[in-house]
């Protein structure tokens, strides 16, 4: 073969591999795709199987316009005027369900912009091993989405008007993170969180709950869902789930009422940071936990005379703080074992520090250790700061 | 850059690159797969293990001088002889070209192009790891230097800006026992012993950098080894050991899990750049090698052979995704390091025997 030709092929060779290089294979235009911003799992109304329901972006709306994306169907609609679509479709698995989407939609249904994962109660609690493994297995949904679990129907939710926002996914990722930061009502469990949880020595993981308000007139938050061994095992309310905080030392601010030390009236503080330390005990092959909580506060606000700046009285008022805290956390405590749904981190605890007992029996008899599991709480609260002003009220 | 062939920063560019990408890629899920939470330490034994390995196969290639390894076992040995001796050797190198393009491969079907036929991928990098190859070594070294920065901060973006990690995922260390540490580590090893490329750069190396090769080998492999370690542990803090042992590529989910935007750009750029260099390094070595056992005027002619054998043994054995990773989890290490080593002392034997001939 002479030197020319050999060049000539690898000319040749050379452009004809541009033709590979156009895109990929089953590369679609973005006028072709439905952006899901949501997907709601539910168990199929009749029989096994999923119905999957997706809040389509309408892009047209988000940005201000006009005009219609998609029509109706038979599937769905558009909720309330929202710049979103609402669509459901049934399938024996999730996948089956999800390609039924895209038979019924002019467009091609894609995960890659989803931002929450709604679970419906039933589904949570029939399959929800098959529901983490689509939602782990395919590289094209985010791990980072939000999963939540629906009180009633997953469809309920996502079908519900947003009130502050132009769409369901945002509305529910406002809810969780105001819920979280300000409040320590629910959990902010993603993805990852919760399979890991579920793979890990305790089988369990905690995350959001939600549920539609009366009337399907929007959405709030319910405390939040307990997963354990495949399946949802429970609920937590606000109350336990602020516990828990304080034990998976996740508590940054959050405000306390207090009824006033050795007085009448009550007082707010703000707490300021909050650490719980799982502390196992196998005393006599008897397995126990000690639970300390460190949990620091400034005083926000006095409804009372009583003298609270003193150091005495520093001390009262933190010792009531210790007694609200320990009471959320007992709380939590006492609903996790109720479940029997370990959320608490004892098991990796255990795991952790009696490794040798925890293979030679303790970690396959930790279902039925964990809720009857002897546990001490341990509260220390320390008032940091009394604000710019000292004594009771100027204003009687 | 060194006025004739490549120099040790080219050296150490290649090294880096070449291991790169399956840290990238794969690799952590077979150390995951059997040490579990303790897949950091199997890495980190691994490169312990491999600098000793890596100095045995640079004492052979600065012996040889400007000889390839299969060009000295053929002068040492004779031509029956020698030629029969190299045969793994020049076994291996096209097949661990095909083993890298068809892992790669995979890691772009599963991740990003579900549609796209394997073979399209496939005979679009051989030809173009040929066309590097064809090249020369230079060529493929400047490669290399252009895109490891982005390789390395690719990856510690990967491994460090992870959302919830939880650090106590790899606690007990050793939970085990050191039984599946050890079990864990052979398959990086094996990974590190690519550098038996050395032994065909002979010709290529640049006068006098000798020394500083060896110094560019060891902190290649001292990087190729904290990268996976460090990969291999932010994957079990984030995953959990469960689930990070049963992801197939758990670096890249850990890319799907972070918060950077844009950052599965630049690790495709790698990913794809650094596939290439690694087959065509490998298509490079074994031309050379093929160049001298058939008494070639030119490697450049035993290139696109060899493009075609490895795309095809890259093809054909492997059905589905879960029969490469079983080849490449038990069969390949043990065949691999068995080949890498005893190269290593093929060509050390060579040049001892070529040493004391020139004595006498």
């Amino acid at each position: 073969m002479s030197r020319r030709l050999a060049r000539r092929l690898v000319v040749a060779a050379v452009l004809a591999s541009a033709g590979f290089l156009t895109g990929c294979w089953g590369a679609r235009e973005l006028d072709k795709t439905a952006l899901v911003l949501a997907l709601g799992i539910d168990a199929a109304r009749q029989g096994p199987g999923f119905r999957v329901t997706a809040v389509i972006a309408r892009p047209e709306l988000l940005v201000g316009g006009g005009g219609g994306l998609m029509g109706g169907g038979g599937g769905g609609g558009a909720a309330g005027g929202a710049a979103q679509l609402v669509w459901s479709a049934e399938g024996a698995t999730l996948q089956e369900a999800r390609a039924r989407l895209n038979e019924s939609l002019p467009r091609h249904v894609t995960l890659e912009k989803t931002r929450v994962v709604v679970v419906g109660e039933e589904a949570a609690r029939r399959s929800l091993p098959q529901v983490v493994d689509f939602l782990t297995r395919s590289f094209r949904l985010p791990e980072t989405d939000r999963v939540l679990v629906a009180r009633g129907t997953a469809e309920a939710i996502l079908r519900s008007p947003p009130l502050e926002n132009r769409t369901i996914d945002e509305e529910l990722m406002d809810l969780v993170i105001r819920g979280v930061r300000l409040r320590a009502m629910t959990w902010d469990g993603d993805v990852i969180t919760v399979t890991r949880g579920l793979s890990d020595a305790a089988q369990a993981a905690l995350t959001g709950a939600v549920e539609p308000l009366p009337g399907g007139t929007g959405v709030r938050l319910a405390g939040s869902a307990l997963l354990a061994r495949g399946r949802l095992a429970g609920w937590l309310g606000p109350e336990e789930t602020r516990g828990l905080a304080f034990v998976r030392s996740r508590v940054l601010r959050r405000s306390f009422s207090l009824p006033c030390p050795g007085g009448a009236g009550s007082v707010g503080v703000d707490t300021r940071s909050g650490r719980g330390r799982v502390i196992p005990r196998l005393d006599g092959g008897t397995p126990s936990v000690d639970l300390r909580v460190d949990v620091t506060a400034i005083l926000s606000d006095r409804g009372c005379p009583t003298d609270l700046e003193s150091p005495e009285g520093v001390r009262r008022l933190a010792a009531a703080l210790a007694t609200a805290v320990r009471r959320e956390v007992q709380a939590a405590v006492r609903g996790a074992q109720a479940a029997d749904a370990d959320v608490l981190g004892f098991a990796g605890a255990f795991h952790r520090r009696y490794t040798r007992e925890w293979d030679r029996g303790l970690g396959s008899a930790w279902p039925t250790v964990f809720p009857r599991l002897p546990v001490r709480v341990d509260v220390r609260a320390r008032i940091t700061g009394t604000g710019i002003m000292s004594g009771p009220p100027v204003v009687r | 850059l060194a006025p004739h062939g490549i120099d040790a920063g080219q050296v150490f560019a290649l090294l880096l690159l070449m291991r790169t990408v399956p840290v990238l890629a794969w690799l952590p899920v077979l150390a995951e797969g059997s040490a579990g939470r303790d897949a950091w330490l199997a890495a980190l034994l691994a490169t312990a293990a491999a600098v000793p390995f890596g100095l045995l196969m640079l004492a052979a290639v600065r012996r040889l001088g400007p000889r390839t390894a299969v060009e000295g076992a053929l002068e040492a040995l004779g031509p029956w002889l020698g030629r029969a001796a190299v045969l793994p050797l020049l076994a291996y190198l096209p097949l661990q070209a095909a083993v890298v393009l068809r892992i790669n491969v995979e890691g772009w079907v599963a991740t990003s192009y579900p549609v796209t036929p394997r073979p399209v991928f496939v005979l679009s990098m051989a030809f173009l790891a040929a066309l590097g190859a064809r090249q020369g070594l230079e060529t493929l070294g400047r490669v290399a230097q252009v895109l490891l920065p982005a390789s390395v901060v690719a990856i510690l973006v990967a491994a460090l800006m992870v959302k919830d990690p939880e650090p106590s995922e790899l606690l007990p260390v050793l939970e085990r026992g050191l039984a599946p540490v050890l079990r864990a580590s052979v398959e990086p090893l094996s990974l590190f012993g690519w550098f038996v490329v050395l032994l065909q750069f002979g010709r290529e190396m640049a006068p006098g950098q000798g020394r500083k090769s060896g110094t560019a080998l060891v902190a290649a492999t001292a990087a190729a080894g904290v990268m996976l370690a460090l990969t291999a542990a932010t994957a079990v803090s984030v995953f959990g050991p469960v689930w990070a042992a049963r992801l197939r590529f758990p670096t890249l989910a850990l890319l799907n899990a972070n918060p950077v935007p844009g950052l599965l750009v630049i690790v495709y750029a790698v990913w794809v750049g650094g596939t290439f260099l690694g087959v065509a390094v490998f298509l490079y070595a074994a031309a050379v090698g093929w160049q001298g056992w058939l008494g070639l005027t030119s490697y450049r002619w035993a290139v696109w052979p060899l493009a075609a054998a490895s795309a095809v043994a890259a093809l054909v054995p492997f059905a589905t995704a879960s029969d490469l990773m079983r080849f490449v989890f038990y069969a390949w290490p043990p065949a691999a390091l068995a080949v890498q080593l005893g190269s290593a002392c093929l060509a050390l034997l060579a040049a001892w025997i070529l040493g004391r001939r020139a004595g006498r």
